[in-house]
């Protein structure tokens, strides 16, 4: 589904990503974890579009096309999703207006019909309640005045409702207590399946013992230095990243 | 297109033919009053970019044009009339075209006692004295030439008079249309409205032109506010593309009085805007809040005047600005607070959203504050869409068309949503909504 090949990505002239190689598979859910500085964040960004990345060689497919072309919104067509590390305050927007919005732009790209309001809301009501999030939330404006937590929940409402191919969570479990992180985790689980494939971010392997990995992979320098099992994040988690660096 | 050198000497000669054609020309008082403006107008001259008032608006194109001065109806266009009319509002309405009264479209039955709704024109007969004691009462021409103007060629517009206690129980719709079958009109349509103690009432001016029609409107709202009367006025501006829009509001509130002015500048070649409110008693209520969209070759000046000047008086200026192409925006807001006006509280804030590079604002705060013991705040920004919001907008799928008209929405919705009358917000969303 991606495969990312001899990737470096430069951020204002500064090398960040140094040669990654990364091949996932439909249905299976890769964690890369790392230090601080270690070019995560870069690659989530540079797999969605941002702009400020560049690509000086290397290149990154998914589903058979070149990545590097598309506009942000048409990578989000063709099934790719990130839930950010610090998602966007957007007064103004109503939450509800934005999910419908964003639901029915996907929606038409693969020819289905748009949502009318009502089945809207029947969808985005069993959503929340899976995520237990509060109604009102809908009709506030995006994210604004959001705690941590909540503002993470909004992510995953919109990776429920948009249900992409690949789903990229970028430090979801940053700033989350333990009963937020395993509704979250509850979420995420039940996307999972034989097609969904999943890109977890993560500075600590806590996430990892709620959404279970088949692929860890160690990055540090702006390169795949490790990469294995579930069991390599417990090491991981003992060891340090220090010795993984220096090794 | 005739063009002429000396623009007050133009006005002058029309002046000079109109002058015995004019309503009420056997009322000495009023004569009195368009030979003072006259006056005034002739010493001020045409206005130019070294009077500090007219420093970032430009009228020389304005002043070098010959315009004839609307004497009849003429044909009224019921397609624009039809567009101009608010869906779902129940109103009172009355139709000016080209500033003159048009009777039959107006609809006025049913009015609750204690309240006079007629053409200005009818009422310098019917209602002489109440609009004798009232008419350019305070007005002071000084930095306002085209308040002048307006006087001189005074030939129609709005009388509204609420008695004591009344309340107007549907809102006033004054639907302007600049149409007919001559290009190069110009109008002056004067409203004088005078809110008896304790009376209530709505209005809504809106202006309209067809798409590429040449006119100028020379537009002034006169409103006095008695003791405890409330008014709320909104004026939607959607003149031609080639229309020069020049419209003044001037209010004067007594004790306790409140006033709620809105103003969305939407279409026109060049706009000027002078609203102005002298808080000339204790603990009144005034609050401005505006919107504009500056599109490429448009022009919009707003220009405002709080002048507290007793104790207790809250005041408001909220003025926001979407400006593209090589658009330019001015936004002067002044709020002076006398020595007397002790206890005022006022705010000010004017925002702006740029965006293109070639778009241009000029956002000025003039606080004049005498007084020790008052709470002022004022803010201005100026600035372009926020990157990071546009990008999340479009990680979920959403075109970078669409993403941008959802911030360029969200930017002014607050005013928007601040509007109090349900039928306007809707359609000021919808409008919108389409449009940025």
């Amino acid at each position: 589904m991606l495969t990312i090949e001899n990737l470096h990505v430069t951020v204002e002239d500064k090398a960040i990503l140094r040669g990654i190689n990364l091949q996932i598979n439909p249905g299976e859910v890769h964690a890369i974890m790392g230090p601080n500085g270690s070019g995560k964040s870069t690659l989530a960004n540079i797999l969605t579009g941002r702009d400020g990345y560049n690509i000086t060689a290397g290149k990154i497919m998914f589903d058979g096309k070149p990545l590097a072309d598309m506009a942000p919104e048409d990578r989000a067509r063709a099934g790719i999703f990130l839930a950010l590390q610090y998602p966007v305050e957007i007064p103004g927007v109503t939450n509800i207006y934005f999910l419908k919005t964003a639901v029915n732009e996907i929606r038409k790209t693969q020819g289905l019909a748009e949502l009318d309001a009502m089945d809207f809301m029947t969808l985005v009501k069993a959503k929340m309640q899976q995520l237990k999030i509060k109604d009102e939330m809908l009709y506030r404006a995006i994210n604004e005045g959001f705690s941590g937590g909540e503002k993470k929940r909004n992510e995953i409402l919109q990776m429920m409702l948009l249900e992409p191919k690949l789903a990229i969570m970028d430090e979801t479990d940053s700033g989350l207590d333990i009963d937020a992180l395993q509704i979250i985790s509850e979420g995420v689980n039940a996307l999972r399946d034989s097609k969904r494939s999943f890109l977890l971010i993560t500075h600590y392997q806590r996430l990892l013992n709620y959404i279970v990995p088949d692929h860890v992979h160690v990055l540090a320098h702006g390169k795949i230095v490790k990469s294995g099992g579930r069991e390599l994040a417990e090491y991981l988690e003992k060891v340090g990243y220090e010795q993984i660096e220096a090794a | 297109m005739t063009t002429i050198s000396d623009p007050v000497t133009q006005y002058q000669q029309v002046y000079d033919q109109a002058r015995t054609s004019l309503p009420g020309k056997d009322l000495n008082w009023l004569t009195k009053l368009r030979d003072q403006a006259y006056e005034s107008f002739a010493t001020q001259g045409f206005p130019h970019r070294k009077v500090e008032n007219w420093k970032y608006t430009n009228v020389n194109n304005l002043g070098q044009q010959a315009f004839t001065p609307a004497i009849a109806i003429g044909t009224v266009n019921t397609e624009l009339l039809a567009t101009a009319q608010i869906p779902d509002l129940d109103c009172y309405q009355i139709v000016l075209v080209n500033g003159l009264f048009a009777e039959q479209y107006s609809q006025l039955s049913g009015l609750p006692a204690g309240i006079i709704i007629t053409s200005l024109s009818n009422a310098l007969t019917d209602h002489t004295e109440i609009v004798r004691t009232h008419l350019n009462k305070q007005l002071t021409y000084q930095g306002q030439p085209f308040a002048a103007l307006n006087t001189m060629f005074l030939r129609d517009g709005v009388f509204c008079y609420f008695d004591n206690n009344s309340v107007l129980d549907k809102p006033l719709h004054i639907i302007h249309l600049a149409t007919g079958d001559r290009q190069n009109v110009m109008s002056f349509p004067r409203h004088l409205i005078v809110a008896g103690e304790h009376s209530q009432a709505t209005l809504i001016e809106s202006y309209h032109g067809d798409k590429d029609q040449l006119y100028f409107n020379d537009c002034l709202t006169e409103i006095h506010l008695h003791d405890h009367s409330q008014l709320t006025h909104y004026s939607l501006i959607e003149a031609s593309q080639a229309a020069y829009h020049i419209a003044a509001l001037h209010a004067w509130q007594q004790q306790h009085s409140r006033l709620q002015a809105y103003n969305f500048a939407l279409s026109g070649k060049l706009i000027r805007n002078d609203t102005r409110a002298y808080l000339i008693g204790t603990h009144t209520q005034c609050h401005f809040n505006g919107f504009y969209r500056v599109r490429s070759d448009q022009h919009i000046d707003n220009h405002l005047l709080t002048d507290h000047q007793q104790p207790h008086g809250t005041s408001t200026q909220t003025y926001k600005g979407i400006l593209d192409g090589n658009g330019h925006g001015v936004f002067n807001g002044t709020v002076i607070v006398a020595e007397d006006a002790q206890k005022s509280k006022t705010q000010q804030l004017n925002k702006n959203l740029l965006l293109s590079p070639t778009a241009q604002i000029n956002t000025k705060p003039e606080l004049q504050i005498f007084a020790d013991d008052v709470q002022c705040t004022h803010g201005a920004t100026v600035g372009q869409l926020d990157d990071k919001a546009l990008f999340y907008l479009r990680s979920r799928g959403i075109s970078e068309a669409m993403a941008r008209r959802i911030l360029n929405y969200a930017f002014m919705s607050d005013i928007i949503d601040n509007v109090e009358l349900e039928p306007i917000k809707i359609k000021l969303k919808r409008d919108l909504k389409g449009s940025i």
